[in-house]
């Protein structure tokens, strides 16, 4: 793979994509697993869909559109649209996330639909991902929404871990928790958007709570989680990618199943230890 | 004399209600409230579900405006005076694996004293330490919150509500998780805060309250207060007053529906 690297650009935009991915996926997979914002999340990934095809369509008509463009407005006007309904409207929030759900998954449908010449493998790469077409256009974009996400994660530190621990305590004393949820929506549909290349639509939701899942097994700080996700997300990234290129399987698939192999073989190993622990205990 | 005495206690007045109305969807939930609390008054409130107990809290913390009446933290509206008040919700909703050390819930009682943007400072970290001492949880600072016993937890929740160095502390069924065993400890340090701070506590237990409060009141829409300092029968009778539904306050009745207060 070394080898490739050296001599394909594709491949290395590909792994530059899904290091930057697991960037963002570790900080924001942190609080989706945390607050369990599992279910709103892929709700948000889904919708998402509705913005690709729009993007792909108005591409024909407008020079700057792109799907992943598309995508961006779109994701992140649903997501706080969907906060702000659900603040406003007595719909329950699982509703309105399957109501969001379906229908920008419908939009995405029929845009790609009437597009003009439109190739249904272009479908598939959107759905189910391929980092190996990732151009450099995306890779800056992907830079800059993750700093983006990490600029506000620091500035915000604080207010955000209030916020997931302890909502009701922290309206109480006078922060604005609404607003902070909205804005949590909205990164999470930044984070969105830089996986849809990485891994594809249907899968974005794995890559969310996988590696964080993984990494809340080794520490009981918030901060440390989000490092340790961050790694295990990168780890995933490269052992997938190795793994599709030897095995030419698709990539974004591949790494979902290389951070899932990762969460059962860690899932097991901390069992195994406590147990151990126990037993110990009990001799002592 | 008379006049005097009346300028001090003005003067020490912490918390003022005058005559609030509270309605949701035109159901009072509060009738005409006159509350006067003064520095270091420990005032009990009793009364029975959906009497308007968290309503009132609300009312105070600014989270929720009166329909009517007006109310003043320490000669402030309750969203300035707030900043004043430390405040222990009924129930702390997280889970027992959320990645949290005592330390960091204690310093989110800072958050209303610190900007946004900003990181906790020194002072920030003083403070919540100084509350841990206080509640004898200091030992624990590092350990997983989750990890606590619900009375332990109890206790780190007063020390994040004192962390802001409160005037006022706002309690709002301070035993609904502490396990019997550890009620007498619990009710120690409630008596160690005693006369360091205004103190209003909200239960539906009414053998608990009036054995540690100075004051009592009895909410139920109206608020039956004569601001007595010590507890004859004559003044339980009157707090009995109000309606029926306090007396059978320990079992299920038909107004809860009705009285809902949210």
């Amino acid at each position: 793979m070394i080898e490739a690297l050296m001599q394909y650009e594709f491949m290395r935009n590909a792994l530059w994509a899904g290091l930057l991915a697991a960037l963002a996926c570790g900080i924001i997979g942190t609080y989706v697993v945390v607050k369990r914002m599992t279910f709103i999340s892929g709700g948000i990934s889904h919708a998402s869909f509705g913005g690709v095809g729009i993007g792909y369509y108005l591409a024909h008509y407008i020079s700057w559109m792109t799907p992943v463009i598309g995508a961006l407005i779109f994701t992140v006007a649903s997501a706080l649209g969907i906060g702000t309904i659900v603040k406003r409207s007595k719909l329950t929030e699982d509703t309105a996330i399957g109501i969001l759900w379906s229908v920008g998954m419908a939009i995405g449908v029929i845009f790609i639909g009437i597009t003009p010449g439109y190739v249904i493998s272009d479908l598939f790469g959107y759905l189910f991902g391929n980092i190996l077409i990732v151009p450099t256009s995306d890779i800056i974009m992907m830079a800059i929404l993750d700093a983006i996400i990490i600029a506000v994660v620091v500035l915000l530190y604080k207010e955000f871990f209030a916020l997931s621990f302890d909502q009701e305590f922290s309206t109480a004393i006078g922060i604005p928790t609404g607003r902070l949820y909205l804005m949590l929506l909205g990164l999470i549909a930044l984070t969105v958007v830089l996986l849809i290349r990485v891994v594809g639509i249907i899968l974005i939701i794995a890559l969310l709570t996988i590696p964080s899942a993984t990494a809340r097994q080794y520490t009981h700080s918030m901060k440390k989680m989000m490092w340790l996700s961050i790694l295990i997300g990168m780890a995933s990234v490269i052992g997938g990618l190795r793994l599709s290129y030897e095995l030419d399987i698709a990539s974004g698939a591949t790494i979902i199943l290389f951070s899932g192999i990762l969460f059962l073989a860690s899932t097991l190993f901390t069992r195994f230890c406590r147990r151990q622990a126990s037993v110990e205990n009990t001799k002592a | 004399m008379l006049e005097t005495k009346r300028e001090t206690s003005i003067t020490n007045e912490v918390i003022r209600l005058e005559d609030v109305w509270m309605y949701y969807d035109s159901m009072p939930a509060l009738e005409g409230i006159n509350l006067s609390l003064y520095k270091d008054d420990f005032l009990g409130i009793i009364g029975p579900n959906g009497g308007g107990k968290t309503t009132l809290l609300r009312l105070l913390l600014g989270l929720a405006k009166p329909s009517r009446g007006r109310i003043t933290i320490l000669g402030e509206p309750p969203e300035r005076g707030r900043r004043h008040m430390g405040y222990l919700p009924q129930r702390s909703l997280f889970d027992s694996d959320f990645p949290a050390s005592v330390m960091e819930v204690v310093l989110l009682g800072r958050l209303g004293h610190t900007a946004l943007f900003r990181r906790y400072n020194n002072v920030d970290r003083e403070a919540a330490i100084e509350a841990l001492k206080r509640v004898g949880m200091l030992e624990h600072k590092d350990q997983q919150i989750g990890k606590l016993s619900g009375g332990q937890q109890q206790r780190v929740f007063v020390a994040r509500a004192l962390a802001s160095d409160p005037k006022i502390l706002l309690l709002d069924e301070p035993m609904a998780n502490v396990d019997t065993p550890m009620q007498a400890g619990f009710y120690e340090l409630l008596e160690s805060l005693k006369r360091k701070m205004t103190i209003i506590m909200v239960s539906h237990d009414i053998g608990v309250v009036s054995a540690y409060v100075d004051k009592i009141a009895c909410l139920n829409r109206r608020l039956y207060y004569h601001g007595t300092k010590e507890l004859t029968k004559h003044d339980l009778e009157e707090a009995y007053q109000c309606p029926v539904e306090l007396i059978s306050h320990a079992m299920p009745h038909r107004h809860l529906e009705e009285h809902s207060d949210r």
